[in-house]
């Protein structure tokens, strides 16, 4: 491996997927390594939270119907703990209830999107925006 | 005679008035139970008047004090003198119809009433009071005539009036059991609509990639397949979004993403997500939209696109042959109205009032083209909810034109500029 492309392996945001389908998480990992992304996945909250905690993440894609731990409880666990208190998190789910929008928006998610009327493509460009500032 | 004719009176008058007296509640039973008190007084008052008219007043109400010690000693203890057995048997026979006793009482009050009476008249007549001792008689001849007169018109009241209670409540027992039932028919659909939506977001996302060329460049061919799974997709993703939507909208608890937008630009874009479809199909889609038209409203985007994607949705189920034109056009003054006209089966006017009703299916469409009945009435909450309406004009064989109004919203440019400058 040349310098260069060290360079470049380490400058690919990286982005944690908790996501409990696995046709989606196969689906959007896909589309994020498609748009020039390192993915990281989970397939429950539990496992979401401690890789958050463990690996450097610079995005968190987070379902909020999940097993074991759900969204919204994994977020507060992140705004708790001193590492990733300042990590952009974008809910990603399809539990479009109006008081879980505002509940994840007052611990300070990005954005909150409804996978089925989301492409893929529009979530890649949501998540560069959301890195870019 | 007088008291015959008083009891009589008394006891027809709410016979005579029955709708002045509102005999369903028990208040009436309580009425009549006070016109039957109040008349027994009256007429042992009257009795008591004619024994003191006598000679040897003392002897005779010593003789009834007697006879009516001996026999009615316990009802005597609860009620007095007056007229004590009248009462008790009425509130008796009252008591019966709520509480389905059999009559022995009653039969054993008159029977008491019979003996006293009879004691009374042999004893009168054996100290030559004849005259007196005919009064008593028909005295109780008259009150126990009265009795059952007023009883089995207390017990035809209570009667009524429990089989109407229990209708009722029976009523509001069935009422309750068919909304909890509809309560969980609606989270089932919603649970189930839920589920589906997973995999198909999925598939849609796969098909999008495909489309875009993410996986390598596609052929026309299979770009056109493509297209075809995507708009067959898009419309099952419509279907179950109805289904997820009733729920929500009804409940109040969906998410409106408000924002200003041009209504002929969601139009333009189904009317392309549709070309494909016409083609495939043969028939004629058409597009007219008004030149300068004034047409920024303040929506939620995906709803709105939802509300023109369902009529269109509709449109293509119903016609066979022929067209679909599409038109927008702000000729009303203050609205933008957005029409989709066909050339299929047409509604017959009896059909045409119902159709955004929840569930409903015309009764040409039940059971021949499929459908859930929610399309048209989501469509309606959701037009209604951004301050619009929606209409349709019909006829059998000649087709449908649905169309529906929104408010065109004022210093929307402004606005929407200031909103892309704060984002």
């Amino acid at each position: 491996m040349t310098d260069s492309e060290e360079n470049k392996e380490k400058e690919a945001p990286v982005i944690l997927l908790v996501e409990d389908d696995m046709l989606l998480t196969d689906m959007y990992t896909m589309k994020l390594k498609l748009g020039g992304f390192k993915v990281l996945t989970a397939m429950n909250g539990e496992a979401g939270l401690r890789i958050a905690l463990e690996e450097d993440v610079d995005l968190i894609l987070l379902d909020m119907l999940l097993p074991r731990m759900q969204g919204i409880e994994v977020l507060k666990e992140l705004r708790k703990s001193e590492k990733c208190k300042d990590t952009p998190v974008i809910a990603l789910t399809n539990l479009a209830k109006e008081d879980l929008r505002q509940e994840a928006f007052d611990l300070g998610v990005k954005d909150f999107l409804i996978k089925a009327q989301e492409n893929p493509d529009k979530v890649v460009e949501i998540i560069k925006k959301v890195l870019r500032k | 005679m007088i008291q015959f004719m008083m009891f009589l009176v008394v006891g027809i008058i709410p016979l005579l008035f029955p709708e002045k007296i509102h005999i369903e509640n028990r208040s009436t039973i309580f009425f009549i139970v006070s016109l039957a008190l109040v008349t027994s007084i009256i007429f042992e008052i009257t009795r008591q008047y004619f024994i003191s008219k006598r000679k040897d007043t003392n002897l005779l109400l010593n003789i009834q004090l007697l006879t009516s010690v001996i026999l009615l000693t316990p009802f005597l203890h609860l009620f007095g003198r007056i007229n004590g057995p009248f009462f008790v048997l009425y509130l008796l026979t009252v008591m019966e119809s709520f509480l389905n006793l059999n009559y022995v009482f009653s039969y054993l009050v008159v029977g008491i009433m019979l003996i006293s009476t009879s004691i009374e008249f042999i004893w009168l007549v054996l100290i030559g009071e004849v005259a007196l001792g005919f009064i008593t008689v028909v005295g109780f001849v008259v009150r126990v005539l009265s009795l059952i007169f007023i009883s089995a018109y207390g017990f035809v009241l209570a009667r009524k009036t429990l089989s109407e209670e229990k209708a009722r409540n029976q009523m509001q027992e069935y009422a309750e059991r068919l909304k909890e039932l509809d309560k969980q028919k609606d989270e089932f659909i919603s649970v189930a609509a839920h589920e589906l939506r997973t995999p198909l977001t999925a598939i849609k996302g796969y098909i999008s990639m495909l489309l875009d060329g993410d996986v390598g460049k596609l052929s026309d061919d299979v770009g056109g397949v493509l297209n075809r799974t995507s708009l067959a997709v898009g419309r099952m993703i419509r279907l179950i979004n109805n289904l997820l939507d009733v729920g929500r909208i009804e409940e109040g608890r969906i998410i409106y993403r408000m924002g200003y937008l041009k209504l002929s630009g969601v139009v333009e874009t189904v009317y392309d997500e549709f070309r494909e479809e016409a083609k495939m199909r043969g028939i004629k889609l058409t597009l007219d939209i008004q030149k300068d038209i004034k047409d920024w409203v303040y929506v939620d985007s995906d709803r709105i696109y939802e509300v023109v994607g369902n009529l269109m949705t509709n449109a293509f189920k119903y016609t066979e042959e022929g067209s679909v034109k599409m038109k927008a056009d702000n000729k009303d003054k203050g609205f933008v109205r957005v029409e989709v006209k066909d050339t299929g089966l047409g509604i017959a006017k009896d059909d045409q009032k119902n159709l955004f009703q929840k569930y409903y299916r015309s009764k040409s469409s039940a059971g021949k083209i499929e459908g859930t009945g929610l399309g048209l009435y989501v469509t309606r909450l959701l037009v209604e909810k951004f301050g619009g309406r929606v209409g349709v004009f019909s006829q059998v064989g000649k087709g449908s034109t649905f169309w529906f109004e929104l408010p065109l919203a004022e210093d929307a440019e402004e606005n929407k500029r200031r909103e892309s400058q704060m984002a």
